[in-house]
């Protein structure tokens, strides 16, 4: 067991710092639902901070891979290399002296270039690849004095004086050595940029110059032919490619749009945010023609119990490695006094469904669509003398944290620790109490939209702040329409998605677009109202259902609306929702006969 | 003591020469901005730099107005456009250029600065003050940060909009080695969160105030924050800094990065302005230091301090010129 087992059991590791055997005990396998991940292809892979993008690229590393498949590195089906994006690795500020400039492009591919090669040369450290008789450090060694000397002489780097790989190197000391002069190429156009800072016109650049398909491409196919790698293609797992600038997107969109996924296939994950599709001719790279996408919440969105058993698999694993074997709903109960009493309504219900008075087909399908909801209709008033509705439970646990692993983890290690903090020291946590399972959602539901919303809303960019107002109003008029919604005699009151019945103009798909980028909102598709096609369902975050009092447990429900009633909620959400509370606008069909005019938004 | 000896600001037109050849001052919200320009007397000050950042606008006005009021008839005022290194960057190298002669005495007013413009200006007077030119650093202490919140309610800035290297302080961030993140800490506890949870890096070192000229806001500020971070941060390395001590401060940096020579070392300043110093020194002996600038989304433009009555003074030229300048290809 390692040192894993002795914390908090829900404490997130970033994954490039797990070891091997940590990550294979903790990973539950997805690819069944991201097949086009592990394949051959170009992917973008979708997903806020957090949705297990890190994660996946770890488990698909060499050192994961030989451990469970139980194999040697030659027979693993792939060989992948993670190439982090930090913040301000490629992304260094004197690269803007080049802008529009001075070869902006070439200098910035081959920082790309050299940046890349090395990853890959630095994924070999980590393997333990056994090499009895020194073969495969010879063949390294006859690929460094061939091919990839011609390589960098091809780039216009002086190899006369190349460090040698010694005949009784080892397979890593020889790789070290390919590193060392990666690094040291990665090092001179360093210096160039160091001298560009205060020197905007001296711009010359005497370094060599490598290109994906004159370098790196031949670089990566020469490793692939020794004999101890793999004979499928080679994954470049680009983690957190948002990081990259603008020319760096496009330069890396070139990349994709360059058919060579048999051998190389690029992986991309970002956080929603990648800067553009264009490359630097300006042409885009389009799905699925140069790519497959993966889009992590779009598919836990449309599909709650594959999400569901992924989470109770995650947390069985980490219970586990922490000496609890318990299902996780046992260890996050719900308050049952709460569960008794919506028992009790839904037998209720059942019993009226059966006198003839029920609205479903089934009594059943009374009991779960009106149940929980007509509990927290009752509720309504009774706040004050503190009996509020609790979101204890693991299946409500699950859906409040909204289709984002990390968000049930960070939840679950704060519940955890604040258990912790109230037993004897050293005593084991068994159970979390539903008092601090609904304390801690409610506090997570608070902060995300408020002090986090503040981050957002105070961005300096003009557009942005008004978009990012116009968000906040939305996710108050939606949450509070739903809430409207969910203690009304509506037949479907769990609705939390919302679709246009017509063509939303720019500025509300930009608004739209924020929350997205934010993870206020989901995006996914159903049929339109004609019956003729496709369009975008906007689903907003489970997270928020404890600050509006929602049921998180069901989003089939959705309202068709058009443009014109989300600009008004977006304008004047009080008034809105105000309107709908007094009936001036239908809380059916949500369109009113006739708006009074007011002057002020509630921007 | 780094070059700058701490006095009351009364005193401080003692301190500098008969004559001040370049008097540098940024404009801000704050009106400790105005504090050592206000305890200069006018008619020493042959030519002022003032700078402004154009997105504060609206909040610099008065403050502005009354720094150029002071040095009237010398003043060229520099407005730097929001979230343009470069332009702060060309802006201040060609207003130094423009100032004729050598030997000149170049005074900074390093107290309102951004943490990015104070930087970028540090190394443009390491690289290119001319022969015989002496460099001279103000700062005039805070009373109280955040003023008027209590404890934990504390704040100075909020979130990240966006996190860069800073001008002329590229580093040489390897792709072979991992990354060691070396917070210079203050009140700024959200944000220093943030930027963990951005670089994810294998290694963070947290840097608390110490030190007996330290005060107690700084050291109150520090324990909460060390608390806080520490609970979320456990394997964190901790070190100490005087945060009024700009060459300890560098050692401090520098100790770190030879403890910790395999990874690539980006350091984010978000203490006082003389730690930041400290930080720019470090990276000017050691150029494999990245240094990070995490840019705010929000000020606590109300009350981010007051300003006391005891500043830091004093000649700071030998310090600028016993670091390494930039290697060449």
């Amino acid at each position: 067991m390692t040192a894993l087992a002795q914390q908090n059991p829900f404490s997130v590791h970033t994954p490039e710092d797990m070891l091997a055997p940590d990550v294979v005990s903790l990973f539950v396998d997805v690819f069944t639902d991201f097949y086009q991940i592990p394949k051959s292809g170009h992917t973008f892979l979708n997903g806020p901070r957090g949705s297990g993008k890190s994660m996946m690229f770890r488990y698909l590393q060499a050192d994961c891979q030989c451990l469970t498949l139980g194999a040697q590195l030659w027979d693993l089906p792939f060989y992948s290399a993670y190439v982090p994006i930090k913040n301000t690795d490629l992304k260094i500020t004197e690269l803007a002296r080049l802008h529009a400039r001075h070869a902006d492009v070439i200098l910035n591919e081959h920082i790309m270039t050299t940046y890349v090669a090395a990853k890959v040369i630095r994924s070999f450290s980590t393997l333990d690849i056994t090499d009895d008789n020194n073969q495969f450090a010879d063949e390294l060694r006859r690929y460094y004095r061939g091919d990839f000397v011609s390589l960098l002489d091809a780039g216009g780097f002086d190899t006369t004086s190349l460090p040698l790989i010694p005949a009784d190197a080892s397979l890593l000391a020889g790789f070290r050595i390919v590193g060392d002069v990666l690094d040291a190429i990665y090092r001179k156009v360093l210096l160039y940029l160091r001298r560009l800072s205060f020197s905007p016109n001296d711009l010359n650049y005497s370094g060599p110059l490598l290109g994906y398909l004159d370098f790196l491409v031949p670089f990566i196919q020469g490793l692939k032919q020794l004999s101890f790698m793999p004979r499928g293609p080679v994954f470049l797992l680009f983690d957190d490619a948002d990081n990259l600038n603008d020319t760096q997107t496009r330069i890396l969109n070139g990349w994709v749009s360059s058919r060579t996924s048999g051998d190389i296939s690029i992986k991309i994950s970002t956080q929603l945010a990648y800067k553009t599709f264009r490359t630097t001719t300006g042409q885009t790279i389009d799905s699925p023609h140069d790519f497959s996408e993966v889009n992590l919440s779009t598919i836990y969105t449309s599909s709650h119990d594959k999400y569901r058993d992924r989470i109770a698999e995650i947390v069985t694993k980490r219970l586990k490695n922490h000496s609890l074997d318990v299902s996780p709903d046992i260890f996050f109960p719900p308050d049952s006094e709460q569960e008794n009493e919506i028992q009790s309504l839904a037998q209720t219900l059942r019993d009226r469904w059966s006198q003839g008075q029920g609205r479903g087909f089934r009594a059943g399908d009374d009991a779960i669509r009106y149940a929980r909801p007509e509990y927290i209709r009752q509720l309504r008033g009774a706040s004050k003398s503190g009996h509020t509705y609790s979101y204890a439970g693991f299946d409500q646990l699950v859906h409040i944290s909204s289709g984002i692993v990390r968000y049930f983890l960070e939840a679950a290690s704060q519940m955890y620790a604040e258990q912790q903090a109230r037993m004897n020291s050293g005593a084991l946590v068994t159970v979390i109490p539903p008092f601090i399972q609904n304390k801690v959602v409610r506090e997570q539901a608070d902060r995300f939209l408020f002090s986090e919303f503040e981050n957002i809303l105070k961005d300096a960019d003009e557009a942005q702040l008004n978009r990012a107002a116009k968000l906040r109003n939305l996710i108050l008029a939606l949450g509070g329409l739903f809430y409207e919604t969910l203690v009304s005699d509506r037949s479907e009151r769990r609705v939390f998605s919302i679709a246009f019945s017509d063509t939303p103009d720019q500025e509300l798909r930009d608004v739209f677009a924020l929350g997205i980028q934010y993870g206020y909102f989901h995006e996914s598709a159903i049929g339109n109202k004609e019956g003729t096609g496709r369009t975008k369902l906007y689903i907003l975050s489970r997270r928020l259902a404890p600050y509006f009092t929602l049921d998180p447990t069901s989003f089939a429900g959705y309202r068709f609306v058009t443009s014109d009633v989300i600009r008004d909620a977006i304008a004047r959400p009080k008034t809105f929702l105000s309107r709908v509370r007094n009936g001036v606008i239908n809380a059916d069909t949500l369109e009113s006969g006739q708006l009074p005019l007011l002057s002020q938004e509630e921007l | 003591m780094s070059g700058m000896t701490r006095l009351p600001v009364d005193d401080v037109a003692g301190a500098l020469p008969e004559v001040i050849d370049v008097f540098i001052a940024c404009a801000s919200f704050e009106s400790r901005c105005l504090t050592l320009a206000e305890h200069i007397p006018g008619y020493k000050v042959r030519q002022a730099i003032l700078c402004e950042n154009d997105s504060l606008a609206s909040l610099t006005t008065e403050f502005s107005q009354r720094l150029t009021d002071r040095f009237a008839n010398v003043v060229t005022r520099l407005v730097f456009r929001r979230n343009d290194p470069l332009d702060v960057a060309d802006k201040l190298q060609g207003a130094l250029a423009n100032v004729a002669g050598s030997g000149r005495v170049i005074f900074v007013d390093i107290t309102t600065f951004t943490h990015e413009a104070l930087l970028i200006l540090v190394r443009l007077l390491q690289l290119y003050r001319r022969l015989d030119d002496r460099v001279y650093f103000g700062y005039t202490v805070a009373t109280e940060y955040s003023v008027g919140a209590e404890g934990g309610d504390k704040w100075l800035s909020k979130g990240i909009s966006e996190i860069r290297s800073i001008l002329g302080y590229p580093g040489e961030n390897l792709p072979s080695r991992r990354v060691h993140l070396l917070i210079l800490t203050g009140f700024e506890t959200e944000r220093a969160a943030k930027l963990v949870d951005e670089f994810e890096p294998a290694l963070v070192s947290l840097g608390f105030v110490t030190g007996a000229d330290t005060d107690e806001i700084h050291q109150l500020s520090s324990r909460a924050f060390q608390q806080s971070f520490l609970e979320k941060y456990s394997s964190a390395e901790v070190f100490r800094f005087p945060c009024y001590d700009a060459l300890a401060t560098k050692d401090a940096i520098l100790h770190q990065a030879h403890r910790f020579a395999e990874f690539n070392l980006v350091v984010a300043a978000m203490n006082t302005k003389i730690s930041t110093v400290g930080a720019a020194l470090a990276a000017a002996e050691d150029d494999r230091i990245q240094l990070c600038y995490a840019f705010a989304n929000e000020y606590n433009y109300a009350g981010y301090s007051a300003p006391g009555t005891s500043c830091y003074v004093g000649d700071v030229t030998d310090l600028l010129a016993a670091t390494a300048t930039p290697r060449e290809t």
